[in-house]
């Protein structure tokens, strides 16, 4: 009986002590973003670097003493689902998140997550995520939307064109491009007349009056705020008419599948999008890492997400713990990181610091990223 | 001048890409005071069918080209959205033919919905790059500075089919019988009118129409997805509405106006607000006469 009783009392010890042990082996942090749907691409492209970065650092022993374990949750980049998905990963009582995917779900997950979970972005651009200092805790890697209308206007001036357009989808994201694109030449005109400000119906069957409009305000060049398919549709048009404006775009042109479309006439449109990161050594070993795991393509965000990855590890371990984020917050934005996407620091907002946008050419059907001035 | 020509090509173009799919609304309208809100999406099916023969039909395996591929494809098309547009009849309104007017409504945008989705997910999501398939004609200088070929041929086949179809209703003993279904459907029948057939017909007739729509203004769009439908469907449902609804030289006049009216908009006051002129044109011309320019403003056909 006394035997039996110190058994039993030396197995509950057992149990109770691997319990806790157990639970410290691993350090749980969480991913939020679009694992299915129409938008899974992006989503497992930053899913893709965080599995690199992760993969290294547990090589080298982890972080704090533990291994990192990612737990995933899928929201489509649907702001409702994203909202739950948060809900979720705040319940295991996980303290880092990356993440979310889209803009509008990265939205609605702040406001779940609130002050308890330090979340870092690596795909979410729009401008006021940060802009509006709601989130002391939300970081992200990629620049956000309005750094790319400064290389923009820079290319203007040092072209010396005097006469712009600027043209609109009417949606958030082109509309804020135009207006940004607008202030920025209006607050130092150097001779620029901005000819045409307008906005055009998304989907039309047709730009034709746009471009005689273009035509005939003799625009040298026209800053398109929109997407690539309404971009392609008015490139056709107004090489079809023989007009030979300059066109610039955003991101949301710097897509393949605009040359696809606009074919011939997408020869010399120029646009702005996110750095080519991929050149550097360690990215290239990053990519052949990659390959062993999945035969999909890295996708845009994979060395956003591993730099977010290694960034914040590496706080964590000066810090050593996860709960104290104002002490993490002030490591992320007085260190600089050397991280698989160059160095990493963030400034007060919890923006990128020096990851400019580049500016490409369209030139022989392929994206040629021109030399950064 | 040459700026107000450049709008008023613009205009014309617009309006008979507009008049190609009014024609459609204006005849199930005419015939059965059906408002077919689906007709949009059977203008982009015609599109994605188009597509899809032209790189069969067009790629190594056949090696069609020129005006041959073009017609087939055509052809084909028509076919195949006349194969819809037969069916969604049969399923969507034929049962409901007894019922309240608002019922083959209802069931017209389900069906729309219904469509699009099917696209969607059988197809793709994602924009398509459509190939330019009409071929190569020589214009005179003069007329080549003011319109290109695809939009030349869309005006072409514009008048055609309008005046075709005012042929076909007038003078064609099918034309007569969907006249007399249009007068009264009752006494058309007892007068020994096969009305399911006329009926029938006449969703072909306007399918074939909304498919060779959606196969040149694909030739001019250069990309389509699931999702043309809406907004051409919108914009020549308003057409068929300022024209008069169920008349076909309303149809194409009021398509004509609606393209001038955003046109002229967009040039001089700003393309910002061309869709507002465009509908408070609508709301004068129906505010002064009710039932469209063409339109017998009769009551109640109930």
């Amino acid at each position: 009986m006394g035997k039996l009783f110190s058994k039993f009392v030396l197995l509950l010890s057992l149990v109770l002590m691997a319990g806790p042990a157990a639970a410290q082996d691993t350090l749980k942090v969480g991913f939020g973003g679009a694992i299915l749907g129409q938008l899974a691409a992006y989503g497992n492209s930053n899913l893709y670097g965080l599995e690199y970065a992760i993969g290294q650092i547990n090589a080298k022993g982890g972080v704090l003493g533990q291994q990192v374990e990612l737990v995933k949750e899928d929201d489509g980049c649907k702001p409702d689902s994203a909202s739950s998905a948060a809900t979720k990963l705040l319940s295991q009582g996980l303290k880092l998140v990356f993440g979310h995917t889209c803009s509008g779900a990265t939205r609605s997950a702040l406001s779940v997550y609130g002050n308890s979970v330090l979340m870092v972005a690596s795909s979410a651009t729009e401008v006021s995520l940060t802009e509006d200092g709601a989130h002391p805790y939300f970081f992200r890697t990629t620049p956000r939307d309005d750094f790319q209308v400064p290389t923009q206007v820079a290319y203007i001036r040092d072209k010396g064109f005097k006469k712009v357009a600027i043209l609109h989808d009417k949606g958030d994201y082109g509309l804020a491009l135009a207006e940004l694109a607008k202030k920025d030449l209006e607050a130092d005109p150097q001779g620029i007349e901005i000819v045409l400000f307008e906005g055009v119906t998304s989907g039309e069957v047709s730009y034709d009056d746009t471009v005689s409009l273009l035509a005939a305000k003799g625009a040298e060049v026209l800053v398109w705020g929109g997407y690539y398919s309404d971009a392609s549709k008015l490139a056709l048009q107004m090489r079809g008419k023989g007009l030979k404006t300059v066109i610039i775009g955003p991101d949301g042109l710097y897509n393949p599948s605009f040359i696809e479309m606009a074919q011939e006439a997408s020869e010399g449109v120029l646009a702005t999008g996110q750095m080519d990161l991929s050149k550097s050594e360690i990215a290239q070993a990053a990519i052949a890492d990659h390959k062993t795991r999945h035969s999909e393509e890295i996708g845009p965000y994979f060395f956003y997400a591993a730099g977010a990855a290694q960034a914040v590890f590496a706080a964590v371990e000066k810090v050593g713990n996860t709960t104290d984020f104002e002490a993490i917050k002030k490591h992320l934005t007085e260190d600089t990181v050397e991280t698989v996407m160059g160095p990493v620091r963030f400034d007060a907002k919890g923006d990128i610091i020096g990851v400019p946008f580049s500016l490409y050419e369209i030139q022989g059907g392929k994206f040629v990223e021109l030399p950064n001035k | 001048m040459d700026f107000f020509l450049s709008l008023f090509m613009s205009g014309l173009t617009k309006g008979s890409i507009y008049a190609l799919i009014a024609l459609g609304y204006t005849m199930v309208y005419g015939i059965i005071a059906l408002i077919n809100f689906a007709h949009g999406e059977i203008y982009m099916i015609g599109a994605f069918t188009a597509l899809i023969f032209s790189m069969l039909l067009g790629g190594p395996a056949v090696g069609m080209s020129g005006w041959t591929l073009l017609l087939t494809v055509a052809a084909l098309s028509a076919l195949y959205a006349a194969m819809y547009g037969w069916t969604m009849e049969k399923i969507a309104y034929q049962p409901l033919r007894g019922a309240s007017r608002l019922a083959p409504l209802i069931s017209a945008i389900g069906m729309s919905i219904f469509l699009q989705n099917y696209v969607q997910l059988v197809q793709t999501p994602n924009f398509l790059v459509f190939p330019d398939l009409i071929p190569q004609i020589d214009l005179p200088a003069a007329v080549a500075k003011a319109i290109n070929r695809t939009h030349l041929v869309i005006l072409i086949v514009t008048a055609v089919a309008m005046v075709a179809l005012t042929v076909f209703i007038k003078f064609t003993r099918m034309g007569m019988a969907m006249r007399a279904v249009a007068q009264d459907p009752i006494m058309a029948r007892l007068s020994g009118v096969k009305l399911d057939r006329v009926i029938s017909v006449t969703f072909v007739i306007g399918s074939v129409l909304a498919a060779l729509g959606g196969l040149l203004i694909g030739c001019s769009m250069r990309q389509i997805d699931f999702y043309i439908g809406f907004l051409a469907g919108m914009k020549a449902f308003t057409a068929a509405v300022l024209g008069g609804i169920g008349s076909i030289p309303g149809a194409v006049i009021g398509a004509l106006i609606l393209g001038f009216a955003e046109s002229f908009a967009a040039g001089y006051i700003s393309s910002s607000y061309k869709d507002m002129v465009a509908f408070i044109i609508l709301i004068i011309i129906l505010t002064l006469k009710p039932g469209g320019i063409f339109g017998t403003s009769q009551t109640q056909k109930v």
